[in-house]
């Protein structure tokens, strides 16, 4: 007796679906090991082989002389393949700052520096733009010299704009180009009157920030601005860059809908706090919702840079501790009772959940009043800043030198916030680029075959002066030319900037042996890989196979 | 379908939202303070927050409590009232509290349970304020200020109390009440009218009034609690 029919047609099935599915890899493939380059003496030919074949899964240059143009221009592919880890020579200081994202005028945006020192005190970070010094930092080099931080910066208006950051009388400059915004518009739906809604009110207004509070008092009154409540239409959310639900505010299931509509589509922000973050709550995290007290000086911060945490000390507050963030979410805030804070994007929005329920506190019984100010107007900030654009350009390097190639990459995205893949003979968006005095040139632009929805171009600055690249007319990055940039002439300052964005990292001589010693044991364990699928089902047809023709042989038909 | 998905999963998880924490119950605090007699009206209290929970959805704490304005506890409730008819003179630590309450955002209702314009509290209370906020600080509250509609409406500024319209004390009817501001929100409200006296009975004995006169009490506290 043969096998059924139907049998046999599932392992065609399964033969033919093992040999149509595609290889899936969500990391691409490296080689073993890592490459070390030559101490001394740059070899061009030895390393193109790097931007050939398998990429090396680290690449360690050791060598003490400084990197000369050719081998910047050659490590800067590399960077793109590999981590990339480089040995600064002794007594090397360097000080690296990093551009804000995407800076909007009036919203708050981080400068991220790093800093390589060669002496363990704490040292002063100084921020500074044209205008004079405009922050300071203290911050404690960790192991191997390295400190890090960010200052937290609020662009006035639109156009290109440069700060300085400078730590020991060395300085870095960067810079952006702000989009033009305005003092965000926010409206504030909550349950009946409690201090946490008046001085988060408050403390937005006293911010600059348009409010539209919305709360019943009773006796069919209610405080309200324009039409009062959670509005069903997306059309009339999208009116508010952010929508806050605080204390007891209970949006109807149409008002749900059109929150998430506004959220996914429109790129909006919401807010609930005060316990809105209960089992599930938005998705943000799962679980949670026993009342606490917390004590200030017991919350960990963990926020995007361009946030302001509540100051420690002082306020013991009521809080509804979040469950775990869910998969895309991530915690911002937490003490031992749990989840204060968890961010996430949805779509082309933003999401947070807040189990603070009196951040008041910080206000009134710790005087904290300019921080507790911050902190709500970064959070809104950050709500309302989710990128709404379906192209975002940066530029690796926004301060250098005339006559070095400048890269520029185009992220490019779906309406719903995914990258966007184009097909071979798809028209690629348009980027022109405006040099200073000079009419908007056309930059061609080239798929990053592998990262999907990236375009690539360089430009060449031939003067001194603002760069600023357009798509439709509208300036979306820029660039300064400079004689005298700070330490972006620096071919160590470029290298260490190569090595932070390869995922690798510039590391003091005294530290170089144990961090090659690190990597190299990182290596030496990787993850286990998944069996693909397409391996898995094609073994479970030979399986099947083996056995028919076995059952076959010993029933004497075979 | 991805986007569709993630609306389904924002939608759907707004509705779980729905575990809002209701918020903390207002408590009425009553300041007390070192010099004169700051518990001259014990009977407001009570009456205040029996119309609190009569006419408004704010959950409100069933007691009072009484805080030395001098502790550090004074932050914890940012909205306190203070009266009395004896010559006041807070001292150092008092002075230094209230400033800094007001200037955080707190709300202080002082009421002068004299109703004397040149009475020892009147006098003295006044006197206080414009050393501790500045000379000049005071300025009469005009009579179309939010306060008069932040619940109740009293469209001709603040009611009048019975105490002025027999003519006792000072024989005048005041015109308005005097406040300090800070970002253009009233801070410290100040009153002459005596609404001490005028709220100073058992809430039970409301039932022989034609008109509750308890009622810009629930103003001012929901003008606190919202601006």
């Amino acid at each position: 007796m043969s096998l059924p029919g139907s049998l046999r047609a599932a392992l065609l099935a399964l033969l033919a679906a093992a040999l149509l599915l595609p290889d899936r890899e969500d990391a691409p493939r490296r080689a073993p090991g890592a490459v070390r380059l030559p101490e001394r003496g740059f070899q061009a030919a030895r390393s193109d082989s790097l931007l050939a074949g398998t990429p090396a899964a680290l690449v360690v240059r050791s060598g003490e002389d400084p990197p000369g143009a050719a081998e910047l221009d050659v490590l800067s592919a590399v960077a793109e393949r590999s981590p990339l880890l480089v040995r600064l020579p002794e007594g090397r200081w360097l000080v690296r700052a990093g551009a804000p994202q995407r800076p909007v005028a009036g919203r708050a945006a981080a400068i991220p520096f790093r800093v390589h020192t060669v002496s363990g005190d704490s040292l002063w970070v100084r921020l500074g733009d044209g205008a004079g010094a405009l922050d300071s930092l203290r911050v404690a080099p960790g192991p191997g010299g390295v400190a890090e931080g960010a200052f937290r910066v609020r662009p006035p208006r639109e156009g290109w704009r440069e700060w300085t950051v400078e730590v020991g009388g060395r300085q870095a400059r960067t810079g952006a180009w702000v989009a033009p915004g305005r003092e965000p518009r926010v409206l504030v739906v909550a349950g009946p009157p409690s201090w946490e809604v008046k001085f988060t009110v408050r403390a937005l207004e006293e911010s600059g920030a348009t409010v539209e509070l919305s709360q019943p008092l009773g006796r069919g009154l209610a405080v309200r601005q324009g039409e009062g409540g959670v509005p069903a239409e997306v059309a009339r959310l999208a009116r508010f860059d952010a929508v806050l639900l605080l204390d007891g505010a209970e949006p109807a299931a149409a008002q749900r809908s059109a929150l998430a509509d506004y959220v996914v589509r429109r790129g909006g922000g919401v807010l609930l706090a005060g316990g809105g973050g209960g089992p599930g709550a938005l998705r943000v995290t799962a679980g949670g919702g026993v009342d606490a007290e917390v004590a200030g000086d017991r919350i960990r911060w963990t926020l995007p840079a361009e946030m302001a945490p509540l100051p420690p000390g002082g306020a013991r507050t009521a809080a509804i501790p979040l469950g775990r963030p869910v998969p895309g979410a991530w915690t911002a805030a937490r003490s031992a009772e749990g989840t204060l804070l968890a961010l996430r994007t949805a779509g082309r929005g933003r999401v947070a959940a807040l189990g603070l329920g009196e951040s008041w506190r910080w206000r009134m019984e710790a005087g904290r009043i300019a921080e507790h100010r911050e902190f709500w107007r970064s959070l809104v900030d950050w709500l309302a800043s989710a990128p709404r654009d379906t192209l975002l350009v940066e530029v690796a390097e926004p301060v250098g030198i005339p006559g070095v190639p400048v890269e520029v990459r185009v992220f490019t995205r779906t309406g719903s916030g995914e990258p966007r893949r184009f097909a071979p003979d798809e028209r690629l968006p348009e980027l022109s680029l405006a040099r200073p005095g000079g009419s908007p040139e056309r930059l061609p632009l080239r798929p990053d075959p592998e990262r999907p929805g990236v375009l690539r171009t360089v430009f060449v600055p031939a003067a001194p002066g603002v760069y600023s690249l357009a798509t439709g007319g509208v300036p979306l990055a820029g660039f300064r030319a400079d004689t005298a940039p700070g330490d972006a002439a620096d071919p160590w300052a470029r290298l260490a900037l190569l090595a932070a964005r390869s995922g690798g990292d510039a590391v003091p001589a005294e530290d170089f042996g144990s961090a090659v010693r690190r990597r190299e044991a990182a290596l030496g364990s990787p993850e286990r890989r998944a069996l693909p699928l397409h391996l898995l089902l094609l073994g479970l047809a030979a399986a099947l196979a083996v056995t028919e023709w076995s059952v076959r042989r010993l029933r004497g038909r075979a | 379908m991805r986007l569709r998905f993630l609306l389904l999963l924002v939608a759907g998880t707004l509705s779980a939202a729905a575990a809002f924490r209701r918020p903390a119950p207002f408590v009425w605090a009553t300041g007390r303070y070192e010099s004169g007699d700051w518990d001259s009206a014990p009977l407001v209290p009570a009456n205040l927050i029996h119309s609190l929970a009569q006419y408004t959805s704010i959950p409100v704490a069933a007691r009072g409590v009484v805080v030395d304005i001098a502790s550090p506890e004074l932050f914890r409730y940012p909205f306190v009232y203070l009266t009395g008819h004896l010559p006041v003179r807070f001292n150092p630590r008092e002075s230094r509290n209230l400033r800094a309450y007001v200037e955080r955002g707190g709300f202080v209702f002082i009421d002068d349970h004299n109703h004397d314009i040149d009475g020892a509290f009147h006098k003295t209370a006044t006197a206080e304020i414009a050393r501790i906020f500045g000379v000049g600080a005071l300025k009469p509250v005009p009579n179309d200020h939010e306060l008069y509609r932040a619940f109740f409406r009293f469209p001709e500024g603040p009611p009048t109390t019975s105490h002025e319209l027999n003519g006792w004390g000072d024989n005048l009817v005041h015109e308005h009440l005097l406040g300090v501001e800070v970002d253009g929100r009233i801070g410290l409200l100040y009153s002459n009218k005596d609404y001490s006296s005028e709220w100073n009975y058992h809430p039970q004995n409301k039932r022989f009034q034609s008109v509750d006169n308890t009622r810009f009490g629930v103003n001012l506290v929901v003008y606190a609690l919202t601006r």
